[in-house]
């Protein structure tokens, strides 16, 4: 039982932060940021690779500066190239892959030894559940920015540019800045989680990436159907919640063994496609039930 | 005010559909004058006003605008000086986004002193507040409504106010109050007229409603084939007949439009 809440709030936490990054790409930007995964794996490639050289806490910072990088290189071909935001984001992501394996020397991982982490220094210094409350802290501390970001005149600018694009071109706001901006944070966002998860298991590797936009995704939409989406506050909160209960699922299944762990992605996909298909799946089951009793 | 000189405008050029659409416009706007435009369909005004927008960029000539030579100037740089609506109201304002935001967004647009993370303020709130008191629409009460769950009218009425809320050079209307009922047009017109005049605003409106081309402002133009074929100094006594038989004269044609409205209301 413990095991389980430990493991979803440390996941939940650590893995929030990229549903709280795909807020601010596919809702606010209306963008499907395909770079996501790659991005996730850059972040685990530079955070690890610091900390492997004996600098944990600065491989953060550098994990958010290569996520802030990528994301501007994906927001550069879909503005000044005009390249579609979808085909975009996977040229961004097939080129991380061969970024990603330079940063691990050419090998497909990088595993720390006795080297420090960000979670092993605050154990060090006595500080229990360093795993939860670390990332506790600085889920708060990012959402808070974010939230207050949004609110700023820049802010307000890149929310309109995801929101009425029409608007925004015929309006004194830049939208390839906006954009650009708006996907460097996402991306940063995306890339601090990894940065996170490659410290918390001692580890990167060049696979981990695999799914990462659709479970985050899915945990979004599982979060705003819990938590009605009409303010920015709920929006963040919900992102941690689905993130959450998505974890919670994920424990729950890893310990009881209902079913092999693997089939989890194949019921992630399900879970994504019926929550972002069901409107038109309700609106078919409207119309046909109106025809037919119009009939 | 505004200089448009030997402007040229083709789609398609060097295509088999090539078509001129603005051929040789030529046009001087004073300072503080609403010039109102009407013309057939295809005859260019869009076009015009997406030139001078900098939507699309024309192909020769030059529009200088309070001595700044715009033609070839971004889009997003022009509008800080240029307010623009359409005539559809949901393409002003940003759906998920709060009136108060909405605002702002317009706002913030003229004023270079603050920065990129300056917010709302309360004293942005109480002067937001004054504004939307004057569009007579009971909004000055709902700031945190988001501007998805308006009417079209109250929606173009704060494109309206947005476009406004910072004086521009100059307002482009383009058929601003076509796609709303005809209580709701003439509430939306009244208040463009109200502003326009009160602040002095140099307005150029497109208009499918004769009526509405003589009832406001002091200058009538009629665009046939990418021309401006006609300049009138709205002070004379005319009328929609007379409007239409001159338009006949300069073009040996009747002015067709399929959202003409001859109504004299
Ligand atoms: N992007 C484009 N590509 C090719 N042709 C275009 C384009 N935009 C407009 N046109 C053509 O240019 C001509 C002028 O169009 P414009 O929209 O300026 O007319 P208008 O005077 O505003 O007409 P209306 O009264 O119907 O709004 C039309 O023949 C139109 O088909
Ligand atoms: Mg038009």
């Amino acid at each position: 039982m413990l095991f389980i809440v430990q493991t979803t709030l440390q996941l939940g936490l650590i893995y929030g932060l990229v549903s709280l990054a795909l807020f601010v790409s596919y809702r606010i930007l209306n963008i499907a940021d395909l770079s996501t995964d790659g991005t996730f794996v850059l972040g685990m490639c530079v955070s690890v690779a610091f900390a492997y050289n004996g600098h944990p806490i600065l491989a953060l910072f550098m994990a958010i500066l290569s996520g802030a990088l990528s994301g501007t290189i994906t927001a550069y071909l879909q503005t000044y190239l005009e390249i579609p935001s979808i085909l975009a984001g996977i040229i961004t992501n097939t080129g991380l892959y061969t970024i990603n394996l330079m940063i691990m020397n050419y090998s497909s991982n990088l595993a720390l030894l006795k080297q420090e982490t960000v979670f092993s220094i605050l154990e060090n210094k006595g500080i229990n559940n360093s795993s939860i409350i670390l990332p506790a802290l600085i889920f708060i501390l990012i959402s808070t920015l974010l939230y207050l970001f949004l609110k700023t005149r820049l802010g307000l600018s890149i929310r309109a540019t995801g929101d009425n694009t029409d608007m925004v071109l015929a309006s004194s706001i830049d939208a390839r800045k906006t954009t650009i901006i708006g996907l460097a944070i996402a991306n940063s966002i995306t890339s601090l989680s990894g940065g996170l998860v490659g410290q918390f298991q001692r580890t990167a590797d060049i696979n981990s990436g695999t799914g990462v936009v659709v479970i985050g995704l899915a945990c979004l939409i599982i979060g705003e159907s819990i938590i009605s989406k009409d303010s920015i506050l709920k929006n963040i909160l919900a992102t941690l919640i689905g993130s959450i209960i998505y974890r919670l699922l994920y424990a729950i299944i890893l310990r009881t063994r209902i079913f092999p762990i693997e089939f989890l992605k194949l019921i992630t996909a399900f879970i994504i496609t019926i929550a972002i298909g069901l409107p038109s799946i309700r609106k078919t089951i409207i119309s046909n039930t109106k025809e037919k009793r119009h009939a | 005010m505004l200089k448009i000189s030997n402007l040229n405008k083709y789609f398609n050029l060097n295509t088999i559909n090539e078509v001129k659409v603005l051929d040789n416009i030529n046009l001087n706007v004073n300072k503080a004058d609403f010039i109102t435009i009407i013309g057939s369909n295809g005859a260019g005004k869009s076009t015009l006003f997406n030139c001078i927008a900098g939507s699309i960029l024309a192909d020769s000539g030059s529009i200088i605008l309070d001595q700044n030579d715009i033609t070839y100037k971004k889009e997003y740089l022009r509008s800080k000086m240029i307010g623009r609506l359409f005539q559809n109201p949901l393409q002003g304002s940003a759906p998920n986004m709060t009136i108060e935001e909405n605002l702002a967004l317009a706002y913030l647009r003229g004023d270079s002193s603050r920065n990129s993370f300056s917010m709302i303020t309360n004293s942005d709130r109480l002067f937001f507040k004054e504004k939307l008191k004057e569009l007579n629409l009971n909004l000055d009460n709902s700031l945190n409504q988001k501007v998805g769950t308006l009417s079209g009218g109250q929606r173009q009425a704060l494109s309206l106010l947005m476009a406004t809320i910072v004086t521009p050079k100059l307002l482009l209307l383009d058929e601003h109050t076509a796609a709303l009922d005809p209580q709701t047009a003439k509430t939306v017109m009244d208040l463009t007229d109200d502003i326009v005049s009160k602040n002095k605003i140099t307005c150029l409106m497109i208009t499918h409603n004769l009526n509405h081309a003589i009832k406001y402002g002091n200058r009538i133009l009629m665009m046939e084939k990418g021309r401006i074929v006609l300049d009138l100094d709205n002070k004379e006594n005319i009328t929609i007949d007379n409007l239409l038989d001159r338009f006949k004269k300069e073009t040996g044609k009747l002015l067709d439009n399929d959202r003409i409205l001859l109504s004299s209301e």
